[in-house]
């Protein structure tokens, strides 16, 4: 083997645990008020988090950010049919994930997914888009219950989608960031309560 | 009602040096790249009553895929990456190995580009691509767990050489490509074959297989109409006899009319071996009876009442 080629190998381990770690700051531990838990991102808008429903089945959670810190969130929208939850958080959260355009994926991109799988904070995954993008990305990947709601990054370590269903051996769904904007956009979803403050 | 209009662009604190994003955005593109490049020959086989499965231009006209996606004779068609839907017709198939060559006439098809070099082993990144009836390909991705010899498949046919891979088996895959990371084709794959685990016949195997059923060549195993149990031999005949081999198969069963019946074998010979290969149990048997013996005589050497025998006799095709 020549040296090029183990340098090559290596830049790319380096390169992935870089992401995992970049990516892992805006990647939330979500426990929900019905015991459930999973993972959440901190979206791009201050004291926005988003998840999957089903990881939030009641109004209110308890949110994990990096670092430890302890933060109360209730869920301000949500869309069971898309699986998509938002919760909002008193004040603001540092460490906002950058969200990616999930349409520009090509069957084969490189995605890592983020999250807490099993309780284990921050465990990255590798995979890849299995099928042409759409509302919903299938997935080339291996993901373990806590991955829901967490980050599913492109190569850039952009948002590109929210894992949330394990469909077989190696095989799971994530709802894409397009999903993601027609949801905030209020073109889907139930409002949780009346006022929204950040209207 | 907006969520979360008219709210300022907010600061994203990930930073993902340029070295780092370079470097995966480069795999990624490879990855991608590969998977466009591989999916141009490979077509989706439709043949059976759910989703279709892949196959793989092997030339402009001709498709390979595995023989249990055909589950049935007629009407079948190929959907080539352009969009294109073929009618096509079975020239061959053979269950034992899993693959079946179609035949798609006045089809202008994009043939596969094999991978060089037969250096392929553990540890290599490889895509698993099919296209089960969508119009983009579908993809998985990971490592080459081994790469092997000459196997018997889970169907009872003999195939040269595997490669498993812990590639996701996505459903209609079976007979789609498995391709290295420039998206050259490796191998076939075949949810079958090895029950259910992902596994692929290398290129070389293939093309060997596809080979035999154009030219028509049996590719039926051969039989002689035992059954057997493989017995240890005792030290002092193996010393009477200069035997090296430590058991043999004793004749339990005969067929009546079967090439060892009519060859005089009884019950209680054991057997040594089939022509220059010992068989000291079920499986070396197996793999002595290849589509190579059929029709051929061969020797056949034997124990029987305590001195050793040679008997002659042909093998006949393995009945269906």
């Amino acid at each position: 083997m020549t040296l090029e080629v183990i340098s090559g190998a290596a830049q790319i381990s380096d390169a992935l645990g870089e992401l995992a770690r970049e990516v892992a700051r805006g990647v939330v531990l979500v426990r929900g008020s019905m015991g459930s838990s999973g993972s959440g991102v901190i979206w791009d808008q201050p004291g926005l988090v988003i998840t999957n429903h089903h990881v939030v089945p009641g109004a209110l959670a308890e949110l994990t950010v990096a670092g430890g810190r302890r933060v109360r969130a209730r869920v301000v929208r949500r869309a069971p049919a898309l699986d998509l939850a938002a919760l909002e958080v008193e004040g603001s959260l540092a460490n906002a994930a950058r969200v990616g355009d999930s349409d520009r994926l090509r069957v084969g991109d490189l995605v890592v997914a983020v999250g807490n799988p099993m309780g284990e904070r921050n465990a990255p995954s590798l995979g890849i888009l299995a099928s042409a993008a759409d509302e919903v990305l299938r997935l080339s990947i291996t993901l373990r219950p806590g991955n829901s709601g967490g980050a599913l990054v492109n190569a850039r370590g952009e948002i590109v989608g929210i894992p949330h269903m394990v469909t077989g051996n190696g095989l799971a769904l994530a709802v894409s960031t397009r999903s993601v904007g027609r949801f905030l956009n209020g073109a889907t979803g139930e409002v949780e309560e009346d006022h929204l403050r950040w209207i | 009602m907006m969520l979360v209009a008219q709210v300022e662009p907010y600061t994203c604190s990930m930073t993902l040096s340029d070295t780092s994003s370079g470097v995966l955005a480069t795999l990624s593109d490879g990855l991608a790249n590969a998977v466009q490049r591989a999916g141009r020959s490979v077509v989706a086989v439709h043949g059976r009553r759910r989703f279709p499965a892949s196959g793989l231009a092997w030339r402009d006209d001709q498709v390979v895929t595995a023989s249990h996606v055909l589950e049935r004779d007629s009407d079948l068609s190929v959907t080539s990456s352009d969009g294109a839907q073929h009618p096509a017709r079975i020239v061959g198939r053979d269950s034992g190995s899993d693959l079946a060559v179609l035949a798609v006439q006045g089809a202008s098809l994009h043939p596969i580009e094999r991978a060089v070099g037969g250096n392929l082993s553990a540890g290599h990144l490889v895509l698993a691509v099919g296209r089960p009836g969508t119009p983009e390909p579908i993809a998985s991705f990971g490592a080459v767990s081994s790469v092997g010899g000459a196997w018997r498949t889970a169907q009872g046919g003999l195939l040269e050489a595997y490669i498993r891979a812990d590639v996701a088996l996505l459903p209609g895959l079976s007979g789609g490509a498995l391709v290295d990371v420039s998206g050259n084709v490796v191998g076939l794959l075949s949810a079958y074959l090895a029950g259910g685990d992902p596994v692929a016949i290398p290129i070389d195997t293939v093309d060997a297989v596809v080979k035999r059923i154009l030219t028509g060549g049996s590719l039926r195993r051969a039989y002689l109409g035992v059954s057997t149990q493989a017995v240890e031999l005792q030290d002092v005949l193996r010393l009477r006899l200069g035997l090296e081999q430590t058991a043999g198969l004793m004749l339990l069963g005969l067929e009546p009319g079967a090439p060892a019946e009519r060859a005089g074998l009884l019950l209680g010979d054991i057997l040594l071996a089939i022509g220059d290969r010992t068989v000291e149990d079920g499986e070396a048997l197996q793999m002595a009876l290849g589509p190579d013996v059929v029709g051929k005589s061969v020797t056949i050497r034997l124990i029987r009442g305590g001195d050793l025998r040679e008997v002659s006799l042909v093998p006949a095709p393995r009945p269906n």
